[in-house]
């Protein structure tokens, strides 16, 4: 056997020289690091800048003279100026060009799915989503003629007209909107360069506010979003949980592009009612947008409340795609999950002022807060959808938005 | 030219300057990388480990503190970061080494540099058939000088842990390499 003393000899003489390009990256963050790491007024400046970068309307071509300047000028101006030659148009922009996503998500209860995406580059909207969850034994297909629920392990398709609401997942304006209605909201963000064990070096934008905190990490080079993470929310069923993984202009697989019931499979053609169709929701042309909300809300939880199915199906457009025993089971179900003595109808209520929510297009969101039997209360938002057909102006109820959260529970 | 002391260096990174930092990374640089590269035989995470550590010291330069020898602490948080590294990124201890790293012996010869070269290569593969936490205890104990009391304290166990561990790792290591060194040096 080897010595002891050879070996140990070995070990002590043991060394790697470091090659050059670990200098350059010891030496880039290490400076951004101390760059960063600031007194906190100085911080608060930086920010506030930064918060000036994201919102302005010529961020990109400032930011586009920033980089050119940089160029000219060599590498340490870039160095100390690193993470602000971005700006969140850039993002916007560059999502805007892609031919098609494919997501990881996870949901908060850590369910995993993916999400295809093909968007229109002429529209804005998607042409083709599908949404698998193995978990749930579920996948969701929508284009813009007919949408798919398929559930693989009871071999049943359901057949909906048209495209699904729920399939206008814009992921360009879900990160303009993280950075445009911060302000409104009393949130922060911050935009700063990070290094990841996934990505390496990304930008990271990190938004924080009393109601929610988000993280969303963007490729430096192509100004893609990588991955992004609502981190904590006081609604927690309004976003899912990450976007884990996003791969940009992968070839969207046939079998789901072009999908065929299989030849076995159970098939129920069903429909939802058109959330544009003028014959629905209640004429709110007198009616300024606060006093429609509360008008077309406040006979949506009465019609609750005296189980008038028809009522709600006038109102609430979805609602139509149900029978009477399967919208009754839903205003049960929705009932047992928000109040746990599974008594439906909403005892007591007030509607609050409607505003818009940019990462929502389906319509305004009316704040309510709803009370049960016990006098508990929870919060709720409610989209409220308003059409202008025939010099008529109506409005409808789309859907909450994410889950009634006590409040004095 | 006198050279700054590692203290003064500290001080002076300390006070927010980036070049006294980077002027203990070249100088430690090569030691560093050399500890890591025996712990995960791996060239990128060595690298990431030696990156992490400077950026993690200069992101939290208020909060430095060390005691005695700044090169035995360096090597300590490179030897954490590197356990942390193999715990998430889950990298092979027995992975072949990346064929461009650059693998120098202290020697100043020319043809034995060449030949500690080809040792360094194969006391790096042979090192990472060992259990992680007895290579650990090697190389801390013959690169980086700690007593085994001190490893201890390091790896968060007992004394005789960290003795029995040394004792097998040697005894692997001898039996792994038999023969081989031999045959290098008749050469």
């Amino acid at each position: 056997m080897k010595p002891k003393h050879e070996i140990t000899k070995a070990i002590s003489q043991f060394e790697v020289k470091g090659p050059p390009r670990l200098d350059e990256r010891v030496r880039r963050h290490v400076c951004e690091a101390f760059s960063e790491s600031v007194p906190a007024s100085a911080a608060q400046v930086r920010a506030r800048r930064w918060r000036l970068i994201a919102s302005s309307r010529v961020a990109q071509v400032a930011a586009a003279a920033v980089i050119t300047v940089t160029t000219l000028f060599g590498l340490r101006l870039w160095n100390l100026l690193g993470a602000e030659v971005y700006a969140v148009g850039q993002t916007v922009e560059a999502m805007r060009k892609i031919e098609t996503a494919h997501v990881f998500c996870t949901d908060w209860e850590g369910r995993k799915s993916e999400i295809w995406i093909q968007p229109n580059p002429a529209t804005g909207t998607n042409d083709f989503i599908c949404v698998t969850e193995t978990e749930r034994d579920y996948a969701m297909i929508s284009t813009p003629h007919v949408s798919y629920y398929y559930y693989p392990g009871r071999n049943v398709v359901r057949i909906v007209r048209g495209q699904l609401i729920t399939s206008d997942l814009d992921l360009a304006r879900t990160i303009e909107s993280l950075t445009q209605d911060a302000h409104r909201q009393g949130d922060t963000v911050e935009i700063g360069r990070k290094v990841t064990d996934r990505h390496g070096e990304v930008i990271a934008i990190h938004r924080a506010g009393p109601a929610s905190e988000f993280e969303a990490w963007i490729d430096p080079k192509t100004k893609l979003l990588l991955s992004f993470e609502c981190v904590r929310s006081s609604n927690p069923g309004q976003f899912t949980k990450s976007w884990d993984e996003i791969r940009y202009n992968e070839p969207i697989p046939e079998r789901l592009l072009h999908f065929q019931c299989p030849d076995d499979a159970e098939i129920k053609p069903e429909g939802w009612g058109d959330i544009d169709d003028p014959n629905l929701g209640i004429d709110v042309t007198s009616m300024s947008d606060e006093q429609a909300c509360r008008e077309v809300l406040t006979r949506l939880f009465d019609a609750i409340n005296t189980s008038n199915l028809d009522q709600i199906r006038q109102l609430v457009p979805m609602a139509r795609g149900w029978d009477d025993a399967q919208l009754a089971g839903a205003i049960w179900e929705s009932a047992s999950r928000l109040w746990d003595d599974r008594t439906p109808g909403v005892p007591a209520y007030e509607v609050g002022a409607p505003y818009r929510d940019r990462a929502c297009p389906l319509g305004v969101h009316v704040p309510c807060t709803l009370a049960d039997h016990s006098g508990r209360q929870f919060k709720v938002a409610v989209i409220v959808r308003f059409r202008q057909a025939d010099g008529r102006r109506t409005c409808v109820v789309v859907s909450t938005w994410g889950k009634a959260t006590p409040l004095n529970r | 030219m006198k050279m700054p002391s590692d203290r003064a260096l500290v001080r002076k990174f300390q006070r927010g300057d980036p070049e006294a930092l980077l002027e203990i990374y070249q100088r430690y640089r090569d030691y560093l990388l050399s500890v890591a590269m025996a712990l995960v035989c791996d060239t990128n995470c060595a690298e990431d480990a030696v990156h992490d550590v400077f950026v993690f010291l200069a992101q939290k330069r208020q909060e430095f503190r060390f005691r005695g020898n700044l090169k035995a602490c360096l090597a300590v948080s490179v030897v954490n970061r590197t356990r942390d590294l193999l715990r998430r990124q889950q990298v092979r201890a027995a992975a072949p080494l990346d064929p461009d790293a650059e693998i120098v012996s202290k020697s100043p010869a020319p043809e034995q540099t060449a030949m500690l070269n080809e040792q360094c290569r194969r006391l790096a593969a042979v090192l990472g058939q060992l259990p992680q936490e007895q290579r650990e205890v090697l190389v801390l104990r013959h690169k980086c000088g700690l007593p085994l009391r001190e490893i201890a304290n390091i790896q968060q166990t007992g004394i005789s842990t960290v003795h029995a561990r040394y004792r097998y790792a040697l005894n692997t290591l001898r039996a792994l390499m038999n023969g081989e060194l031999d045959d290098e040096t008749e050469a």
